[in-house]
């Protein structure tokens, strides 16, 4: 995440707010830019989220 | 040149990855198609990886998680598959097919990047060192 190395990600985005946990962020440069490619919902309520890192 | 693939699951609202033990971690795991993925697409992205990149802590984890829970429907792709761990304070990495990347981050990913054009998946890990695709 640093080095900007990664030009896409794929997040499975639960309905839940965790409270605790590792954050994902944590690491980026001050100004990270994503563009979505797809959002797909299932029926148990997860998100699957596809981005490119914008360049 | 081979593409960085990131894949992030058991992602929370709030921006966190679930860590084991919290009840997010439960919730996740509840959900039965999140404990046995079987999901043909990506299984197939998995397993038509260059290679799968970790650092130590998520190595740790699916290692331990993989190496256990031979029946989880990633553990065949992922003993199989190229992995190479990110760290210089792992001495040896047991899992098969595993090597240690101790140089400079961005070199060591440029090395692999270089020679094709599929993708590369990198896994994201949380403090705990367990990951999504561990047992409960």
């Amino acid at each position: 995440m640093r080095l900007d190395l990664i030009d896409e990600l794929q997040l499975s985005l639960f309905p839940y707010a965790a409270g605790e946990g590792t954050r994902l962020f944590d690491d980026v440069p001050k100004s990270y830019r994503l563009d979505l490619v797809s959002s797909t919902a299932s029926s148990n309520g997860i998100v699957e989220l596809q981005y490119r890192r914008h360049r | 040149m081979r593409e960085l693939i990131a894949t992030v699951f058991n992602y929370s609202l709030d921006g966190l990855l679930a860590d084991e033990g919290t009840e997010f971690w439960k919730f996740c795991f509840d959900l039965p198609e999140n404990r046995e993925p079987d999901d043909p697409a990506q299984l197939d992205f998995l397993q038509s990886a260059y290679a799968h990149i970790m650092g130590r802590t998520a190595y740790e984890g699916i290692a331990g998680s993989m190496t256990t829970a031979t029946d989880h429907p990633f553990a065949d792709i992922l003993t199989a598959g190229r992995k190479v761990v990110f760290s210089r304070t792992l001495k040896t990495a047991e899992w098969a097919n595993t090597t240690i990347a101790a140089g400079d981050t961005a070199e060591e990913i440029d090395k692999l990047r270089r020679g094709g054009d599929d993708h590369i998946v990198v896994w994201a890990a949380s403090a705990s060192g367990r990951r999504s695709c561990g047992s409960t």
